[in-house]
Protein backbone atom coordinates (compact mmCIF):
# COMPACT_ATOMS: atom_id res chain seq x y z
CA UNK A 1 0.00 0.00 0.00
CA UNK A 2 1.26 3.20 -0.82
CA UNK A 3 1.28 5.82 2.02
CA UNK A 4 -0.75 8.97 0.89
CA UNK A 5 -0.06 11.41 4.31
CA UNK A 6 1.50 10.77 7.31
CA UNK A 7 -0.97 13.54 8.78
CA UNK A 8 -1.79 15.01 12.20
CA UNK A 9 -2.99 11.85 13.51
CA UNK A 10 -3.22 8.92 10.92
CA UNK A 11 -1.78 7.09 8.10
CA UNK A 12 -3.29 7.32 5.46
CA UNK A 13 -2.61 5.02 2.56
CA UNK A 14 -4.39 4.82 -1.00
CA UNK A 15 -6.34 1.33 -0.90
CA UNK A 16 -9.28 0.22 -2.86
CA UNK A 17 -12.94 -1.12 -1.79
CA UNK A 18 -14.56 -3.53 -3.75
CA UNK A 19 -12.75 -1.99 -7.11
CA UNK A 20 -13.10 1.63 -6.15
CA UNK A 21 -10.27 3.83 -5.00
CA UNK A 22 -10.44 3.97 -1.39
CA UNK A 23 -8.19 5.36 1.45
CA UNK A 24 -7.11 3.82 4.85
CA UNK A 25 -6.58 6.24 7.43
CA UNK A 26 -5.13 4.35 10.63
CA UNK A 27 -4.96 5.83 13.95
CA UNK A 28 -1.46 4.45 15.49
CA UNK A 29 -0.18 4.32 18.74
CA UNK A 30 1.74 7.04 20.02
CA UNK A 31 3.95 5.94 22.22
CA UNK A 32 4.42 9.24 24.03
CA UNK A 33 1.07 8.64 25.30
CA UNK A 34 0.38 6.46 28.56
CA UNK A 35 -0.92 3.64 26.93
CA UNK A 36 -4.50 3.65 28.37
CA UNK A 37 -5.16 7.03 27.78
CA UNK A 38 -3.87 6.49 23.56
CA UNK A 39 -6.02 3.96 23.87
CA UNK A 40 -8.77 5.48 24.91
CA UNK A 41 -8.42 8.32 22.65
CA UNK A 42 -7.83 6.27 19.49
CA UNK A 43 -11.07 4.43 19.57
CA UNK A 44 -12.77 7.49 20.10
CA UNK A 45 -11.51 9.32 17.57
CA UNK A 46 -11.82 6.69 15.14
CA UNK A 47 -15.77 5.64 16.19
CA UNK A 48 -16.97 9.36 16.29
CA UNK A 49 -15.06 10.33 12.49
CA UNK A 50 -16.97 7.21 10.94
CA UNK A 51 -20.26 8.42 12.23
CA UNK A 52 -19.82 12.07 12.23
CA UNK A 53 -18.78 11.57 8.06
CA UNK A 54 -21.97 10.31 7.39
CA UNK A 55 -24.12 12.54 9.67
CA UNK A 56 -21.98 15.62 7.86
CA UNK A 57 -22.80 13.64 4.53
CA UNK A 58 -26.87 13.72 5.62
CA UNK A 59 -26.34 17.07 6.48
CA UNK A 60 -25.06 17.82 2.64
CA UNK A 61 -21.89 18.44 3.12
CA UNK A 62 -19.86 16.84 0.88
CA UNK A 63 -17.81 14.50 2.10
CA UNK A 64 -16.22 10.37 1.61
CA UNK A 65 -18.30 7.45 1.89
CA UNK A 66 -17.77 5.72 4.64
CA UNK A 67 -17.01 2.05 3.74
CA UNK A 68 -15.51 0.10 6.49
CA UNK A 69 -14.61 0.87 10.26
CA UNK A 70 -12.83 -1.05 12.96
CA UNK A 71 -12.79 0.75 15.89
CA UNK A 72 -10.23 -1.80 17.67
CA UNK A 73 -7.66 -1.55 15.41
CA UNK A 74 -8.82 2.68 14.91
CA UNK A 75 -8.73 2.36 10.96
CA UNK A 76 -11.47 3.53 8.91
CA UNK A 77 -11.66 2.66 5.41
CA UNK A 78 -12.99 5.71 2.88
CA UNK A 79 -13.88 6.55 -0.42
CA UNK A 80 -10.59 8.41 -2.22
CA UNK A 81 -11.83 11.88 -2.62
CA UNK A 82 -9.65 13.48 -5.99
CA UNK A 83 -7.96 16.27 -5.60
CA UNK A 84 -5.45 17.84 -3.04
CA UNK A 85 -5.27 19.66 0.18
CA UNK A 86 -7.08 22.98 -0.28
CA UNK A 87 -3.55 23.92 2.10
CA UNK A 88 -1.68 23.80 -0.75
CA UNK A 89 -3.86 26.13 -2.76
CA UNK A 90 -3.44 30.15 -2.93
CA UNK A 91 -4.09 33.44 -5.02
CA UNK A 92 -7.85 33.19 -6.10
CA UNK A 93 -8.62 29.94 -6.20
CA UNK A 94 -7.92 29.48 -2.54
CA UNK A 95 -10.22 32.85 -1.80
CA UNK A 96 -12.37 30.65 -3.59
CA UNK A 97 -12.27 27.77 -1.78
CA UNK A 98 -12.69 29.41 1.29
CA UNK A 99 -16.09 30.42 0.04
CA UNK A 100 -16.59 26.58 -0.26
CA UNK A 101 -14.95 26.08 3.27
CA UNK A 102 -17.54 28.59 4.90
CA UNK A 103 -20.43 26.91 2.94
CA UNK A 104 -19.33 23.74 4.20
CA UNK A 105 -18.96 24.75 8.17
CA UNK A 106 -21.91 26.58 8.13
CA UNK A 107 -24.38 23.43 7.09
CA UNK A 108 -22.11 21.53 9.71
CA UNK A 109 -22.73 23.92 12.41
CA UNK A 110 -26.55 24.39 11.22
CA UNK A 111 -26.85 20.59 11.89
CA UNK A 112 -25.15 20.97 15.55
CA UNK A 113 -21.99 19.54 14.35
CA UNK A 114 -18.73 21.01 15.15
CA UNK A 115 -15.68 19.90 12.94
CA UNK A 116 -13.25 20.21 15.52
CA UNK A 117 -10.37 20.46 13.08
CA UNK A 118 -11.37 22.98 10.43
CA UNK A 119 -8.23 23.81 8.60
CA UNK A 120 -7.26 24.45 5.20
CA UNK A 121 -5.60 20.89 4.97
CA UNK A 122 -8.66 19.18 6.31
CA UNK A 123 -10.47 19.86 2.73
CA UNK A 124 -9.73 18.12 -0.29
CA UNK A 125 -10.36 20.16 -3.21
CA UNK A 126 -10.98 18.91 -7.14
CA UNK A 127 -8.54 19.63 -9.60
CA UNK A 128 -11.12 20.94 -11.93
CA UNK A 129 -13.10 23.10 -9.79
CA UNK A 130 -16.23 21.96 -8.01
CA UNK A 131 -16.71 21.31 -4.25
CA UNK A 132 -14.17 21.43 -1.35
CA UNK A 133 -14.91 17.94 0.38
CA UNK A 134 -14.72 17.61 4.23
CA UNK A 135 -12.35 15.39 6.23
CA UNK A 136 -10.84 14.23 9.35
CA UNK A 137 -14.24 14.40 11.05
CA UNK A 138 -11.73 12.63 14.37
CA UNK A 139 -11.89 15.74 16.60
CA UNK A 140 -15.67 16.54 15.87
CA UNK A 141 -18.80 16.95 17.99
CA UNK A 142 -22.32 16.92 18.31
CA UNK A 143 -23.11 20.39 19.62
CA UNK A 144 -25.00 23.79 18.73
CA UNK A 145 -23.22 25.89 21.32
CA UNK A 146 -22.11 29.42 19.80
CA UNK A 147 -19.27 29.38 21.57
CA UNK A 148 -18.37 25.91 19.91
CA UNK A 149 -19.14 26.94 16.97
CA UNK A 150 -17.10 29.90 17.10
CA UNK A 151 -13.76 27.37 18.21
CA UNK A 152 -14.19 26.24 14.77
CA UNK A 153 -14.02 29.80 13.02
CA UNK A 154 -11.75 30.98 14.74
CA UNK A 155 -9.04 27.78 14.21
CA UNK A 156 -10.02 28.49 9.96
CA UNK A 157 -9.15 32.20 10.85
CA UNK A 158 -5.75 31.48 12.87
CA UNK A 159 -4.98 29.21 9.86
CA UNK A 160 -5.28 31.75 7.02
CA UNK A 161 -3.27 34.45 9.52
CA UNK A 162 -0.36 32.09 9.80
CA UNK A 163 -0.38 29.55 6.56
CA UNK A 164 -2.44 32.11 4.23
CA UNK A 165 -1.02 35.78 5.45
CA UNK A 166 -1.81 36.79 1.08
CA UNK A 167 -5.08 35.79 1.41
CA UNK A 168 -6.06 36.72 4.61
CA UNK A 169 -8.73 39.55 4.14
CA UNK A 170 -10.16 38.19 0.71
CA UNK A 171 -10.35 34.60 1.84
CA UNK A 172 -11.94 35.25 5.53
CA UNK A 173 -14.34 37.39 3.94
CA UNK A 174 -15.89 34.74 1.63
CA UNK A 175 -15.35 32.24 4.26
CA UNK A 176 -17.91 34.44 6.46
CA UNK A 177 -20.16 35.76 3.80
CA UNK A 178 -20.86 32.07 2.92
CA UNK A 179 -20.91 30.82 5.90
CA UNK A 180 -23.52 33.43 7.15
CA UNK A 181 -25.63 32.38 3.88
CA UNK A 182 -25.76 29.05 5.34
CA UNK A 183 -26.53 30.07 9.18
CA UNK A 184 -28.41 33.57 8.78
CA UNK A 185 -26.73 37.07 9.05
CA UNK A 186 -27.28 37.49 12.64
CA UNK A 187 -25.84 34.04 13.68
CA UNK A 188 -23.04 34.85 11.85
CA UNK A 189 -22.24 38.26 13.42
CA UNK A 190 -22.75 36.39 17.15
CA UNK A 191 -20.17 33.80 16.03
CA UNK A 192 -17.64 36.19 15.06
CA UNK A 193 -18.08 38.25 17.96
CA UNK A 194 -17.03 35.13 20.32
CA UNK A 195 -13.93 34.33 18.02
CA UNK A 196 -12.57 37.92 18.74
CA UNK A 197 -13.15 36.89 22.54
CA UNK A 198 -11.66 33.87 22.33
CA UNK A 199 -8.37 35.46 20.55
CA UNK A 200 -8.51 38.25 23.53
CA UNK A 201 -8.35 35.35 26.17
CA UNK A 202 -5.68 33.58 24.05
CA UNK A 203 -2.76 36.31 23.20
CA UNK A 204 -3.18 38.23 25.94
CA UNK A 205 -3.24 35.16 28.86
CA UNK A 206 -1.91 36.85 31.66
CA UNK A 207 1.31 36.08 33.10
CA UNK A 208 0.12 35.31 36.76
CA UNK B 1 31.28 42.59 9.94
CA UNK B 2 32.52 44.93 12.27
CA UNK B 3 33.49 43.36 16.28
CA UNK B 4 30.85 41.80 18.34
CA UNK B 5 28.31 43.80 20.35
CA UNK B 6 28.43 43.55 23.92
CA UNK B 7 24.70 43.64 25.41
CA UNK B 8 23.29 44.10 28.79
CA UNK B 9 20.02 42.64 29.44
CA UNK B 10 17.17 43.20 31.61
CA UNK B 11 14.45 40.89 32.44
CA UNK B 12 11.97 41.33 35.24
CA UNK B 13 8.32 40.22 33.74
CA UNK B 14 7.19 37.77 36.52
CA UNK B 15 9.28 35.86 39.52
CA UNK B 16 12.78 36.70 38.34
CA UNK B 17 14.98 39.75 38.22
CA UNK B 18 17.92 39.34 35.97
CA UNK B 19 20.76 40.54 34.03
CA UNK B 20 22.87 39.66 31.96
CA UNK B 21 25.70 40.43 29.70
CA UNK B 22 25.96 38.87 26.41
CA UNK B 23 28.68 39.43 23.55
CA UNK B 24 27.92 39.11 19.79
CA UNK B 25 26.83 38.08 16.82
CA UNK B 26 30.59 36.85 16.51
CA UNK B 27 32.13 34.14 13.63
CA UNK B 28 29.00 31.97 12.16
CA UNK B 29 26.83 34.83 14.14
CA UNK B 30 27.74 33.26 17.67
CA UNK B 31 26.87 34.71 20.64
CA UNK B 32 28.01 34.35 24.12
CA UNK B 33 26.92 34.79 27.72
CA UNK B 34 29.29 36.60 29.66
CA UNK B 35 27.15 36.37 32.73
CA UNK B 36 23.37 35.98 33.91
CA UNK B 37 22.55 37.18 37.46
CA UNK B 38 19.09 35.92 38.73
CA UNK B 39 16.98 36.57 41.96
CA UNK B 40 13.66 35.07 41.90
CA UNK B 41 10.89 36.35 44.11
CA UNK B 42 9.68 33.62 46.05
CA UNK B 43 5.38 34.24 47.24
CA UNK B 44 4.20 32.54 50.23
CA UNK B 45 3.09 28.43 49.73
CA UNK B 46 -0.42 27.98 48.11
CA UNK B 47 -0.64 31.45 47.32
CA UNK B 48 0.14 33.27 43.51
CA UNK B 49 2.27 35.98 42.53
CA UNK B 50 1.32 39.22 44.11
CA UNK B 51 2.72 42.05 41.01
CA UNK B 52 3.13 44.70 43.85
CA UNK B 53 5.33 42.60 46.58
CA UNK B 54 7.54 41.17 43.30
CA UNK B 55 8.03 44.28 41.88
CA UNK B 56 9.28 45.44 45.62
CA UNK B 57 11.29 42.46 45.91
CA UNK B 58 13.16 43.29 42.11
CA UNK B 59 13.52 47.15 42.97
CA UNK B 60 15.08 46.02 46.29
CA UNK B 61 17.58 43.44 44.50
CA UNK B 62 18.02 45.51 41.36
CA UNK B 63 21.00 47.16 42.11
CA UNK B 64 23.07 44.33 43.73
CA UNK B 65 21.97 42.08 40.46
CA UNK B 66 23.34 44.87 38.24
CA UNK B 67 27.28 45.19 39.63
CA UNK B 68 27.35 41.66 40.24
CA UNK B 69 26.13 40.62 36.64
CA UNK B 70 28.73 43.33 34.92
CA UNK B 71 31.81 42.26 37.39
CA UNK B 72 31.07 38.42 36.71
CA UNK B 73 30.96 39.82 32.52
CA UNK B 74 34.33 42.07 33.28
CA UNK B 75 32.35 44.89 31.62
CA UNK B 76 32.01 47.75 33.07
CA UNK B 77 28.87 49.92 32.15
CA UNK B 78 30.88 52.16 29.72
CA UNK B 79 31.91 49.31 28.22
CA UNK B 80 28.49 48.17 26.92
CA UNK B 81 27.55 48.82 23.30
CA UNK B 82 23.56 48.21 24.02
CA UNK B 83 20.74 47.65 26.82
CA UNK B 84 17.81 46.25 26.69
CA UNK B 85 15.05 45.09 28.85
CA UNK B 86 12.19 43.27 28.66
CA UNK B 87 8.99 45.84 28.42
CA UNK B 88 6.35 43.04 27.97
CA UNK B 89 3.92 40.83 28.26
CA UNK B 90 4.23 40.65 31.77
CA UNK B 91 3.45 42.53 35.25
CA UNK B 92 2.91 46.23 35.12
CA UNK B 93 4.45 46.99 37.98
CA UNK B 94 7.53 44.33 37.73
CA UNK B 95 8.09 45.26 34.04
CA UNK B 96 8.33 49.11 35.03
CA UNK B 97 11.42 48.22 37.24
CA UNK B 98 13.37 46.78 34.84
CA UNK B 99 12.69 49.47 32.40
CA UNK B 100 13.84 52.15 34.99
CA UNK B 101 17.31 50.31 35.48
CA UNK B 102 17.64 50.21 31.69
CA UNK B 103 16.68 53.76 31.64
CA UNK B 104 19.68 54.58 33.96
CA UNK B 105 22.04 52.97 32.51
CA UNK B 106 21.44 54.14 29.12
CA UNK B 107 21.18 57.79 30.47
CA UNK B 108 24.43 57.99 32.34
CA UNK B 109 26.15 56.12 29.86
CA UNK B 110 24.75 56.95 27.03
CA UNK B 111 24.18 53.34 25.13
CA UNK B 112 21.33 52.83 23.35
CA UNK B 113 18.81 51.28 24.95
CA UNK B 114 16.11 48.42 23.10
CA UNK B 115 12.99 47.35 24.55
CA UNK B 116 12.37 43.90 23.43
CA UNK B 117 9.50 41.40 23.84
CA UNK B 118 9.84 38.79 26.22
CA UNK B 119 8.19 36.15 24.47
CA UNK B 120 10.86 37.04 20.99
CA UNK B 121 13.54 36.90 23.29
CA UNK B 122 12.87 33.18 24.81
CA UNK B 123 13.00 32.20 20.85
CA UNK B 124 15.61 34.23 20.15
CA UNK B 125 18.21 33.10 22.88
CA UNK B 126 16.78 29.43 22.25
CA UNK B 127 17.95 29.17 18.29
CA UNK B 128 20.88 31.15 19.41
CA UNK B 129 22.06 28.16 21.73
CA UNK B 130 20.61 25.06 20.00
CA UNK B 131 21.59 26.58 16.27
CA UNK B 132 17.86 26.21 14.92
CA UNK B 133 17.50 27.49 12.00
CA UNK B 134 13.83 27.63 10.77
CA UNK B 135 11.83 26.00 13.71
CA UNK B 136 8.52 25.41 14.72
CA UNK B 137 8.76 26.65 18.40
CA UNK B 138 7.08 25.68 20.97
CA UNK B 139 6.95 27.92 23.53
CA UNK B 140 5.73 27.07 27.02
CA UNK B 141 6.12 29.34 30.18
CA UNK B 142 3.69 30.90 32.41
CA UNK B 143 2.64 33.57 30.53
CA UNK B 144 2.67 31.65 26.91
CA UNK B 145 1.55 28.10 25.61
CA UNK B 146 2.30 28.81 21.34
CA UNK B 147 3.20 27.12 18.88
CA UNK B 148 4.96 29.53 16.53
CA UNK B 149 6.79 29.99 13.28
CA UNK B 150 8.22 32.62 11.26
CA UNK B 151 6.41 33.66 7.88
CA UNK B 152 7.30 37.09 6.30
CA UNK B 153 9.44 38.43 8.92
CA UNK B 154 6.71 37.48 11.87
CA UNK B 155 6.16 35.01 14.11
CA UNK B 156 2.40 33.64 13.22
CA UNK B 157 0.43 31.55 15.49
CA UNK B 158 0.10 28.30 14.57
CA UNK B 159 -1.35 26.69 17.55
CA UNK B 160 -2.01 28.27 21.06
CA UNK B 161 -3.73 27.70 24.49
CA UNK B 162 -7.86 28.74 23.96
CA UNK B 163 -7.76 29.43 27.91
CA UNK B 164 -5.00 29.44 30.50
CA UNK B 165 -1.70 28.38 29.99
CA UNK B 166 0.08 25.23 30.96
CA UNK B 167 2.37 27.27 33.23
CA UNK B 168 -1.01 28.25 35.03
CA UNK B 169 -2.51 25.09 34.70
CA UNK B 170 0.36 23.64 36.38
CA UNK B 171 -0.02 26.04 39.06
CA UNK B 172 -2.88 26.75 39.90
CA UNK B 173 -3.58 22.89 40.29
CA UNK B 174 0.31 23.02 42.22
CA UNK B 175 -0.95 25.63 44.50
CA UNK B 176 -4.40 24.05 45.57
CA UNK B 177 -2.10 21.42 47.17
CA UNK B 178 -1.04 24.29 48.74
CA UNK B 179 2.88 23.45 46.84
CA UNK B 180 5.00 27.19 46.45
CA UNK B 181 4.86 28.60 43.07
CA UNK B 182 6.34 27.99 40.49
CA UNK B 183 4.90 24.45 41.33
CA UNK B 184 6.03 22.20 38.09
CA UNK B 185 9.14 20.79 39.57
CA UNK B 186 7.27 19.45 42.82
CA UNK B 187 4.80 18.26 40.92
CA UNK B 188 7.55 16.68 38.53
CA UNK B 189 8.41 14.57 41.47
CA UNK B 190 5.14 13.54 42.75
CA UNK B 191 3.93 12.21 39.32
CA UNK B 192 7.46 9.82 39.81
CA UNK B 193 5.72 8.41 42.69
CA UNK B 194 2.41 7.45 40.84
CA UNK B 195 1.98 4.95 37.73
CA UNK B 196 -1.38 5.30 37.23
CA UNK B 197 -3.14 7.71 34.55
CA UNK B 198 -6.71 8.35 35.95
CA UNK B 199 -9.07 9.46 33.04
CA UNK B 200 -8.98 13.32 32.68
CA UNK B 201 -10.44 15.60 29.95
CA UNK B 202 -7.76 15.77 27.14
CA UNK B 203 -8.91 18.32 25.05
CA UNK B 204 -7.26 19.15 21.58
CA UNK B 205 -9.39 21.41 18.71
CA UNK B 206 -6.87 21.36 15.76
CA UNK B 207 -3.62 22.49 17.01
CA UNK B 208 -4.78 24.32 19.64
CA UNK B 209 -5.71 23.22 23.31
CA UNK B 210 -7.70 23.77 26.18
CA UNK B 211 -6.94 23.05 29.89
CA UNK B 212 -9.81 24.55 31.85
CA UNK B 213 -11.85 21.59 31.96
CA UNK B 214 -8.30 19.63 32.92
CA UNK B 215 -7.72 21.43 35.74
CA UNK B 216 -11.25 21.23 37.78
CA UNK B 217 -11.31 17.71 37.37
CA UNK B 218 -7.63 17.26 38.12
CA UNK B 219 -8.25 19.21 41.33
CA UNK B 220 -11.32 16.76 42.10
CA UNK B 221 -9.18 13.55 41.57
CA UNK B 222 -6.57 15.25 44.17
CA UNK B 223 -9.27 15.65 46.17
CA UNK B 224 -9.35 12.04 47.32
CA UNK B 225 -7.39 10.95 49.99
CA UNK B 226 -4.43 9.71 49.17
CA UNK B 227 -4.57 10.47 45.06
CA UNK B 228 -2.37 13.35 44.90
CA UNK B 229 0.84 11.13 43.38
CA UNK B 230 -1.85 9.48 40.65
CA UNK B 231 -3.59 13.11 40.42
CA UNK B 232 -0.26 14.95 39.71
CA UNK B 233 1.15 12.04 37.07
CA UNK B 234 -2.43 11.81 35.53
CA UNK B 235 -2.73 15.90 35.03
CA UNK B 236 1.02 15.74 33.67
CA UNK B 237 0.37 12.95 31.40
CA UNK B 238 -2.50 14.77 29.85
CA UNK B 239 -1.87 17.55 29.43
CA UNK B 240 1.74 17.25 28.42
CA UNK B 241 0.17 14.57 25.71
CA UNK B 242 -2.16 17.24 24.62
CA UNK B 243 0.79 19.33 24.03
CA UNK B 244 2.97 17.20 22.32
CA UNK B 245 -0.27 16.01 19.73
CA UNK B 246 -0.87 20.22 19.01
CA UNK B 247 2.72 20.13 17.91
CA UNK B 248 2.90 17.25 16.03
CA UNK B 249 -0.36 18.75 14.33
CA UNK B 250 1.82 21.58 13.40
CA UNK B 251 5.14 19.99 12.50
CA UNK B 252 2.54 18.66 9.76
CA UNK B 253 0.89 21.62 8.69
CA UNK B 254 4.11 23.92 8.66
CA UNK B 255 6.45 21.31 7.47
CA UNK B 256 8.87 22.93 9.54
CA UNK B 257 12.25 20.86 9.70
CA UNK B 258 12.67 21.27 13.62
CA UNK B 259 10.82 21.78 16.79
CA UNK B 260 12.30 24.05 19.54
CA UNK B 261 11.03 24.15 22.70
CA UNK B 262 11.32 27.26 24.97
CA UNK B 263 10.43 28.73 27.85
CA UNK B 264 10.35 27.60 31.60
CA UNK B 265 8.01 24.71 31.56
CA UNK B 266 10.85 23.15 28.50
CA UNK B 267 12.76 21.76 31.33
CA UNK B 268 10.49 19.13 32.35
CA UNK B 269 11.61 16.32 31.63
CA UNK B 270 8.56 14.14 31.03
CA UNK B 271 7.33 16.81 28.34
CA UNK B 272 11.08 17.02 26.22
CA UNK B 273 10.69 13.22 26.16
CA UNK B 274 7.07 13.19 24.27
CA UNK B 275 8.13 15.92 21.96
CA UNK B 276 11.18 14.03 21.11
CA UNK B 277 8.88 10.80 20.64
CA UNK B 278 6.51 13.02 18.58
CA UNK B 279 9.48 14.65 16.25
CA UNK B 280 10.86 10.84 15.56
CA UNK B 281 7.40 10.11 14.38
CA UNK B 282 8.02 12.54 11.76
CA UNK B 283 11.57 12.19 11.16
CA UNK B 284 12.40 15.71 12.28
CA UNK B 285 14.48 17.49 14.60
CA UNK B 286 14.22 17.43 18.11
CA UNK B 287 15.81 20.88 19.97
CA UNK B 288 15.72 22.11 23.49
CA UNK B 289 16.62 24.76 25.24
CA UNK B 290 19.41 24.12 27.60
CA UNK B 291 17.75 24.06 31.07
CA UNK B 292 19.37 26.91 32.60
CA UNK B 293 18.52 29.29 30.09
CA UNK B 294 15.14 28.09 29.29
CA UNK B 295 13.44 30.18 32.33
CA UNK B 296 12.85 33.81 32.55
CA UNK B 297 16.52 35.23 32.36
CA UNK B 298 18.30 38.47 31.69
CA UNK B 299 20.51 36.57 28.60
CA UNK B 300 16.95 36.17 26.82
CA UNK B 301 16.63 39.71 26.69
CA UNK B 302 20.23 40.50 26.00
CA UNK B 303 20.09 37.99 23.05
CA UNK B 304 17.61 40.24 21.22
CA UNK B 305 19.16 43.29 21.92
CA UNK B 306 22.11 41.76 20.16
CA UNK B 307 20.34 40.65 16.92
CA UNK B 308 17.90 44.03 16.81
CA UNK B 309 21.19 46.31 17.59
CA UNK B 310 23.71 44.32 14.97
CA UNK B 311 20.87 44.33 12.45
CA UNK B 312 21.26 48.32 12.69
CA UNK B 313 18.59 49.20 14.19
CA UNK B 314 18.74 52.58 16.92
CA UNK B 315 18.06 52.36 20.08
CA UNK B 316 14.51 53.71 21.44
CA UNK B 317 14.66 57.81 22.52
CA UNK B 318 14.60 57.23 26.40
CA UNK B 319 11.17 58.88 26.36
CA UNK B 320 10.11 55.82 24.26
CA UNK B 321 11.57 53.74 26.51
CA UNK B 322 7.91 52.19 27.95
CA UNK B 323 6.36 49.11 29.20
CA UNK B 324 3.36 47.01 27.08
CA UNK B 325 1.84 44.81 29.77
CA UNK B 326 -0.27 43.16 27.14
CA UNK B 327 2.51 43.13 24.14
CA UNK B 328 1.36 40.63 20.79
CA UNK B 329 4.50 38.31 19.92
CA UNK B 330 2.70 38.10 16.76
CA UNK B 331 2.72 42.43 16.76
CA UNK B 332 6.58 42.06 16.67
CA UNK B 333 8.87 42.79 13.50
CA UNK B 334 11.49 40.52 13.80
CA UNK B 335 12.77 42.37 10.40
CA UNK B 336 16.65 41.23 11.90
CA UNK B 337 16.00 37.72 10.84
CA UNK B 338 14.92 38.79 7.31
N1 LIG C 1 -11.04 10.57 1.74
C1 LIG C 1 -9.89 11.08 1.32
N2 LIG C 1 -9.68 11.29 0.01
C2 LIG C 1 -8.52 11.80 -0.44
N3 LIG C 1 -7.49 12.16 0.35
C3 LIG C 1 -7.63 11.99 1.67
C4 LIG C 1 -8.85 11.46 2.22
N4 LIG C 1 -8.70 11.41 3.55
C5 LIG C 1 -7.46 11.88 3.82
N5 LIG C 1 -6.82 12.24 2.70
C6 LIG C 1 -5.45 12.80 2.60
O1 LIG C 1 -4.70 12.46 3.75
C7 LIG C 1 -4.35 13.61 4.49
C8 LIG C 1 -4.49 13.33 5.98
O2 LIG C 1 -5.80 12.89 6.27
P1 LIG C 1 -6.58 13.34 7.56
O3 LIG C 1 -7.86 12.60 7.62
O4 LIG C 1 -6.65 14.82 7.58
O5 LIG C 1 -5.63 12.78 8.70
P2 LIG C 1 -4.93 13.48 9.94
O6 LIG C 1 -5.87 13.28 11.07
O7 LIG C 1 -3.67 12.76 10.11
O8 LIG C 1 -4.75 14.93 9.62
C9 LIG C 1 -5.28 14.70 3.99
O9 LIG C 1 -4.70 15.97 4.11
C10 LIG C 1 -5.49 14.31 2.55
O10 LIG C 1 -4.42 14.76 1.76
MG1 LIG D 1 -5.99 16.35 8.90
Amino acid sequence: MRLLSRGAEGDVYESAWDGRPAILKVRRPKEYRDAALDARIRKQRTAREARMIQRAKSAGVPAPIVYFVDVGRSSIVMQLMPGRPASLFSGSRLVELSGQMGRAAGMLHAAGIMHGDLTTANFVAPPGGGPACAIDFGLSASTGKPEDHAVDLRLFREVLGSAHVEEMGGAWDKFMSEYASAVGGRRAGRIAGLVSAIEARGRYASVV
Amino acid sequence: MSRPLLCLGVESTAHTFSCAVLEGPGRGGRIRVLSDVRRAYRPPDGAGIHPREAARHHAARSGEVLSECLSAAGVPAPGLDAVAYSAGPGLGPCLRVGAVVARAVSSMHSVPVYPVNHAVGHIDLGMALTGARDPLVLLVSGGHTMLLALVGGRWRVFGETLDITLGQLLDQFGRSLGFASPCGGRIEEMASRSSRCIPLPYSVRGNDVSFSGLLSAAKAAAAAPGAADDACRSLQETAFAMVAEASERALSFTGRGELLVAGGVAANARLSGMLRSACRRHRRAFLAVPPEYSGDCGSQIACTGILEASAGKAGAEVRDAFVRQSWRLDGVDVGYRG
